[in-house]
């Protein structure tokens, strides 16, 4: 077998073992059409912790542990894990923060917005068409030049923090009664802890393995017609729309979808900042996780801005819900959007070669 | 020989710089530096795509990927 074939049986059965994670968890107690959102966990973990009060939405999710855990063991395993920072890391904190924002005016990260589509839920379908829009603007920007410039080589232990705090985190978690935990709503439904770590870590391990990113794909679609970056995510797609057609659970429609508003402005709009925030990111939410437990400080920086991200958006009214958008969300999108905008246009002085 | 270095930059900023070296010298070859894992497998896909020779040397954490 070729180096080229081997990698491509890698990345299908990657894609294989995603969806199976996937269902996995949605069938033994995750949200529905949740399963592993990354917006949703960070937002019930920023609730576990109590930067956030909204009782429907804590619990500290074994999920988020274990993407940056298992992303950090498989860097050290393919000896790619590298310890770095310094590319402009207080703009990624606010593009972390304005990702969480857009990711929860429409009720879900990339992955989620998969996962939904997979579940016939026609509001993640309409609202592809902002992602998509987001990640084009973004490039249209990477092709002027817009750069957050070079990271340098730091000490180790610099990337380290953050894969090690978690995993304290973790053990506090399991062993004492210190976070906080729903006792209604999504945040009360949840998948024993020992799956969900699991499922966590091995979803670690693909997405540093074949660098799943859900903006990343589309983005070098448009940039340099490379579709690779699709196939994991094409075929976690096709193995949930199949789960979910022989359960019974898809249901094509607009209104009644779990934890979902059909609010088709918003949607296209909150899914346009997570895509052109991404773009401008380098990475969706799961990649930026993923390469925070592979060493990145500037990721690590952005994980912290989605987490102060979601606690802002439910202490101030911010969220969605399925009752719909706020009005306090509709002008966080609006200030959002201007906000991208800027950023972008004052990068564009990409370092020279 | 044009060298781009790429160091210290995450996809797809290295490739696009690759690109842009390839597409203002063809015919030339392109050295670039990259020093993570990630945009060195982007840059061999994009050579192997437009059906260039690629290889690398790696030194100290930085990969040296030699196109055409």
């Amino acid at each position: 077998m070729n180096s080229e074939t081997k990698e491509r049986v890698i990345l299908v059965a990657c894609g294989v073992v995603a969806a199976a994670v996937a269902i996995m968890l949605a069938s033994n107690g995750n949200p529905g059409n949740m399963a592993i959102c990354i917006a949703c966990f960070v937002r019930d973990t920023a609730g576990a912790m109590k930067l956030q009060t909204n009782e429907t939405v804590q619990y500290l999710r074994p999920e988020i542990i274990g993407i940056i855990v298992g992303a950090c063991v498989m860097a050290f395993a393919n000896k790619e894990f590298k310890a770095t920072a310094g590319s402009s890391p207080f703009t990624r904190f606010v593009l972390g923060f304005v990702m969480m924002i857009g990711c929860l005016i429409f009720l879900g990260c990339p992955l989620r917005m998969v996962l939904r589509m997979a579940g016939g839920d026609l509001n993640a379908w309409v609202a592809l068409i902002g992602f998509a829009a987001g990640i084009g603007v973004g490039v249209l920007f990477l092709k002027k030049g817009f750069s957050l410039g070079r990271a340098e080589a730091v000490k180790k232990a610099e990337g380290l923090i953050l894969p090690i705090i978690v995993v304290a985190v973790f053990i506090l978690s399991i062993t004492t009664t210190v976070f906080a935990v729903s006792q209604s709503g999504p945040g009360s439904m949840h998948a024993p802890v020992v799956l969900s770590i699991i499922g966590g870590i091995a979803f670690g391990v693909i997405a540093q393995r074949t660098r799943l990113c859900f903006a990343g794909g589309l983005r070098d679609t448009f940039l340099v017609r490379d579709g690779w970056g699709l196939v994991v995510i094409g075929i976690l797609f096709a193995g949930v729309l199949i789960y979910n057609l022989a359960s019974g659970h898809f249901n094509l429609s607009f209104a009644d979808q779990p934890i979902a508003h059909t609010d088709a402005l918003w949607n296209i709009l909150g899914m346009f900042v997570v895509g052109f925030s991404a773009t401008l990111l380098g990475g969706c939410p799961l990649r930026q996780m993923v390469l925070a437990g592979s060493g990145s400080g500037d990721s690590a920086v952005t994980f912290i801005g989605l987490l102060v991200g979601a606690a802002f958006a439910h202490n101030f009214g911010i969220a969605s819900s399925p009752k719909g958008v706020t009005e306090a969300g509709q002008i966080a999108t609006v200030v959002c959007i201007v906000v991208l905008f800027v950023i972008a246009a004052v990068n564009l002085k990409r370092a020279r070669s | 020989m044009v060298t781009v270095d790429a160091k210290g930059l995450f996809c797809p900023e290295p490739l696009m710089m690759t690109q842009d070296a390839l597409k203002k010298n063809p015919g030339e070859q392109v050295v670039v530096e990259v020093d993570s894992a990630s945009p060195r497998d982007n840059i061999l896909r994009l050579a192997r795509r437009k059906k260039l020779n690629a290889t690398v040397d790696e030194k100290d954490g930085v990969f040296t990927i030699t196109i055409g």
